[in-house]
């Protein structure tokens, strides 16, 4: 059933719509207008009229496809991992008698660590003559290893991006989980659903709108995540070989001070983070909900 | 929401009413200062009794000291002395960091018409924006007023500083010099001399690798910054170096640029140059695993025992044009007064006031101390360790110096240098195309 | 309502509890080993951070003096204080407002609803550089520059669309007939929505409080581009501040910061999982 009184759907919206519009989407029109600018300087006092030049750029420009290439291999592998991850730790957690309220706690510590943080840290493992790692090899025997080389650079540094936020996925799903009513549980077992069975034919089916908000999240993350990758590998390092969406945008912004390309870069985040979204959202619908 | 909106008229009026009473105060004021009563703004820093014609005024001030480091510490020293010795100025102060959300903070002002009254940032193309908008006020403007306006500053500082349009606008408190830091300790115990000449830089860094010693940090992936300067500076010599046509030497930036790769091959850099930072090599060098570190004079506040590192010039390339001596050194950041303030009757004296306090003699040999090159004969600076000493010294005995490149090139230019730096050292990227690349971006 | 039976009847799906223990734990030690490594690097030098930042501290070489620092440099208090101003007011605002909508989202059908779904997912992908100078310039017209409410309007236009994306998503999987016999009694859609949607959706609400919280605390770009004075100051924000120096970073120092960075966020998501975990079920509202 749906509800169809029109006017309290504008007064419950109201405010969002107004803080939304006001803070959000009016600021970033105005972003999509300086992408048609050379922009000098991050106030946007100095601007000079290029049309479609910046978008025209993007295509000539070989950091926008290494970084939309990374983007993309990251936004699948956080579809999987973040939120797979995230799924099957909170099953388990739900599947354990003893020391959920311990699992719950120390599987959200790597969030609220900054991200300057965990990022000196995994600096400080891969380095080649301090590290961790090359410290360990050294004990065992063998010769030290080059981490962040060219090969494996974008999987040493997807592997910190994606691991740091599993937490978040599985406070959310198992978040979900307790909203499931118990009665559903007896009932199915009435009927000889137990186990596995029970996770399968009713938890995630119940979890799927929940699911595929975690989809979501994991894929508008994943498109504009710099923080963290841009401590462990700055300017893409090495090389620009690891540069995502959003520490090349941050790179344009900040040190070549070119906002108006950055913004132009932005205007692709949203699109691809839309169309991403959306074509999830449309290949996850069954035809008994509506898509929400 | 009626209320709401009546509340905002309200406040509007309010503020339109206001500002047309300052507009009728401003006329009154603005009356052509009478010639022979010019304020005098040394006697005013020396703390004179009377300075009754102050009225009560505030004035907003942004600067880069911040944090914990030792120069903030000597400006908020300096400000509270200000605080006490005018009580009818306020001071509302926002130093801090430099970091990206000081810029953004700074550009945000700025664009938005809130800039502050007096800023400390910095200078050439950094501020070009700033210039070119008219935001703030030039030397020879404050000096028809105030004439004696930063004049405790030496002459050739305040030349160095001149931007584009030929008017100086900042007044510098101290500047900075780059050069090699060298582990004379180290290089002792492998008896080796000091890399004075290419020779025995060779030398000195085949010998160290042999040993296990990384000979030099460097992080290129990070902060390439100082070795693109010192090897085009080296290789063109200080005319190739400064000169803004890239076009026209584009064959001297090719081969100094070149000495990347030749260095990358000698196995002179740490074997994650392309990938480390600069605080973890800066500490490799700190500890002694490291034998030679391309750094600014700054990088010496840091270093355990700065009396077993000295600092010499980068030795000229094989065919470079350089003098042994030359070096990257000069001032880049200064006190600006805001043309918003100025034109302000009531904070046109507070922020010359200001600045003069900032920037007398006395202040700028304690902001020193901490390290960098006065603007003003400050006299001997006292307890420097031995490489503060020999960074004077090269100073003193440099034949040229000469503003680094990224003091004049447009960011994006810069920018796409700095990322290509890798790429050139392993050999991935073709110099000549960079370069072309690079003039094309600085049009 | 039997909890035991309950239990006995949910708890068929145990393969074996060690094997879930084992891998749990294994994962748990990649989430306990950072904190450990921040809290045990917060007592060292700065000097010895870089290149043994692994090893653990022992009476000998552990310091206090990155917390002195810290505390003697900084009035930390009435920064946690204006943290807690912010941050709260952010997350009830954001609970208040983004509850509303994602109900309407959720339940009502109306014309737009799609393209407003889409719009806030693409909200969420606004940079924070792209839409500062317009929010700055909208603020000081406002004259809320350096006051705290200043950054609460936009942290909370920040935090609605996740807010309501989470939140859809879990009022979506509640059975509708719960409202189903409100409607019947004749409660009106507020009534519905306190009494009913807000309660059984207590859990979610929790969780968006905590990401609110922990997003809002750590926006430095916005806090430090609107607050100007120490004394406005959230904590992040202050702890930023001190652990610059010369060219490089003072990693003892900011080891500290981060320290006490993080208690107040552990403290609220503590406090805010007791709500997940007693997580109200429809039984319990219908009773």
């Amino acid at each position: 059933m749906m509800y169809k009184d029109k006017k309290i759907v504008w007064i419950f919206l109201a405010p969002t719509l107004i803080l939304v519009v006001g803070f959000l989407y009016y600021p970033f029109v105005l972003s999509i207008y300086n992408s048609f600018f050379n922009v000098k300087d991050l106030g946007g006092i100095s601007k000079t009229y290029i049309g479609l030049g910046n978008y025209r750029e993007m295509f000539r420009d070989r950091a926008i496809w290494t970084s939309l290439k990374n983007t993309l291999i990251l936004t699948v592998a956080a579809v999987v991992f973040q939120a797979g991850l995230g799924l099957v730790l909170a099953l388990l957690v739900d599947s354990v008698r003893r020391g959920q309220q311990f699992y719950r706690t120390v599987f959200f510590f790597p969030i609220v660590i900054s991200a300057t943080a965990i990022g000196l840290m995994f600096n400080l493992m891969y380095s080649y003559d301090y590290g961790m790692f090359n410290q360990l090899l050294m004990k065992m025997g063998k010769d030290k290893v080059l981490w962040l080389d060219e090969a494996k650079a974008m999987l040493m540094v997807s592997v910190p991006v994606i691991w740091q936020y599993v937490g978040f996925y599985f406070v959310i799903i198992l978040t979900g989980i307790t909203g499931i009513p118990k009665e559903i549980y007896e009932s199915a077992a009435i009927d000889g659903v137990t186990g596995f069975k029970q996770v399968f034919y009713i938890t995630i089916p119940l979890l799927s709108g929940v699911i595929k908000s975690c989809m979501i999240l994991a894929i508008t993350g994943a498109l504009k995540v710099f923080d963290l990758p841009w401590v462990i590998a700055n300017k893409g390092a090495p090389s620009g070989k690891t540069y995502l969406l959003g520490t090349y945008q941050y790179n344009v912004v900040f040190n070549a001070a070119r906002p108006g390309y950055g913004s132009a870069i932005a205007v692709l985040i949203v699109l691809l983070g839309v169309i991403i979204s959306v074509a999830v959202n449309t290949l996850l619908t069954t035809e008994d909900d509506d898509g929400y | 929401m009626k209320k709401f909106s009546k509340i905002i008229a309200l406040g509007l009026a309010t503020t339109m009413f206001g500002s047309a009473l300052v507009g009728c105060g401003k006329k009154e004021v603005d009356a052509p200062p009478a010639e022979d009563d010019t304020p005098d703004v040394e006697d005013v820093v020396e703390d004179e009794p009377e300075e009754d014609e102050q009225e009560e005024v505030t004035i907003r001030t942004v600067s880069q000291f911040g944090g914990t480091d030792p120069s903030a510490e000597v400006y908020e020293a300096i400000l509270e002395q200000f605080r006490e010795d005018n009580p009818k100025i306020t001071v509302e102060d926002e130093s801090a960091t430099a970091d990206e959300a000081w810029k953004a903070k700074v550009a945000t002002d700025f664009a938005a018409g809130n800039e502050p009254d007096v800023i400390f940032t910095f200078t050439g193309v950094d501020a070009k924006v700033m210039i070119e908008q008219g935001k703030v006020v030039s030397l020879d403007e404050i000096r028809a007023e105030f004439p004696d306006y930063a004049s405790n500053i030496s002459e050739g500082v305040l030349n160095s500083v001149q931007e584009f349009d030929g008017n100086t606008y900042a007044v510098p408190v101290r500047g900075f010099y780059e050069g090699l830091f060298v582990n004379k300790a180290l290089l002792d115990e492998y008896d080796l001399e000091l890399p004075t000449d290419w020779e025995k830089m060779e030398t000195a860094i085949n010998t160290l690798k042999e040993n296990d010693i990384v000979p030099i940090a460097a992080a290129l992936g990070h902060q390439p910054h100082y070795w693109i300067e010192h090897l085009i500076l080296s290789q063109g010599g200080v005319e190739a170096h400064k000169n803004q046509d890239i076009a026209a030497v584009k064959d001297e930036w090719v081969a100094g640029l070149e000495y990347f790769k030749t260095l990358y091959d000698m196995g002179a850099f740490p074997a994650d140059t392309n990938s480390t930072d600069n605080d973890i090599i800066t500490e490799m060098f700190n500890k002694g695993d490291a034998a030679m570190l391309l750094e600014g004079n700054w990088a010496i506040g840091g270093f355990d025992n700065p009396d077993d590192i000295t600092v010499i010039p980068l030795p000229v390339v094989p065919g470079g044009k350089a003098d042994q001596s030359d070096i990257i050194s000069g001032f880049s950041t200064g006190w600006y007064i805001t043309t918003k303030a100025w034109e302000d009757p009531a904070k046109r004296a507070a922020a010359v006031k200001y600045i003069s306090a900032m920037t007398a003699t006395d202040a700028i040999g304690e902001f020193v101390a901490s390290g960098g090159t006065p603007s003003a004969d400050v006299g001997e600076v006292e307890g420097l360790p031995a490489a503060a000493i020999d960074g004077f010294k090269m100073q003193a005995d440099a034949a040229n110096m000469d503003m680094p490149i990224d003091s004049w090139l447009a960011k994006p230019a810069w920018d796409k240098l700095l990322s290509s730096i890798p790429g050139i050292a392993t050999g991935a990227e073709d110099i000549g195309s960079v370069v072309d690349e690079v003039i094309t971006l600085h049009e | 309502m039997d909890d035991v039976v309950l239990k006995k009847n949910r708890r068929k799906f145990q393969p074996s509890q060690l094997v879930l223990h084992v891998i749990l734990l294994l994962w748990a030690s990649t989430t306990i080993y950072p904190l450990v490594w921040v809290f045990n690097n917060s007592f060292k030098d700065k000097d010895i951070i870089l290149v043994d930042s692994f090893s653990l501290i022992n009476s000998s070489t552990s310091t206090l003096a990155n917390y002195v620092t810290a505390f003697t440099k900084m009035n930390i208090g009435r920064s946690y204080a204006n943290s807690l101003i912010i941050s709260g007011s952010v997350v009830v605002l954001v609970m208040f407002f983004g509850g509303l909508a994602a109900y309407i989202i959720a339940r009502y059908d109306f014309f737009g609803k799609k393209v407003i779904h889409a719009s806030l997912i693409a909200a969420l992908l606004f940079p924070a550089f792209a839409t500062i100078v317009p929010v700055f310039m909208i603020l000081m017209r406002l004259d809320l520059v350096n006051k705290h409410i200043g950054v609460i309007i936009p942290q909370t236009a920040g935090n609605l669309a996740f807010a309501i994306i989470i939140l859809v998503g879990f009022m979506s999987s509640i059975p509708i007939e719960l409202e189903e016999s409100a409607v019947v009694e004749g409660c009106s859609p507020w009534q519905i929505f306190s009494r009913i949607v807000v309660p059984v959706s207590k859990p979610s609400f929790s969780t968006v409080a905590i990401f609110t919280f922990l997003w809002s605390y750590n926006d430095l770009f916005l806090q430090m581009v609107i607050l100007r004075k120490r004394e406005t100051f959230p904590i992040s924000a202050l702890l930023n501040e001190i652990s610059s120096q010369y060219g490089g970073t003072d990693f003892g120092l900011m080891a500290a910061a981060v320290t006490l960075v993080i208690i107040p966020v552990l403290i609220v998501y503590l406090l805010m999982q007791q709500n997940i975990i007693k997580g109200l079920t429809a039984g319990a509202v219908k009773g």
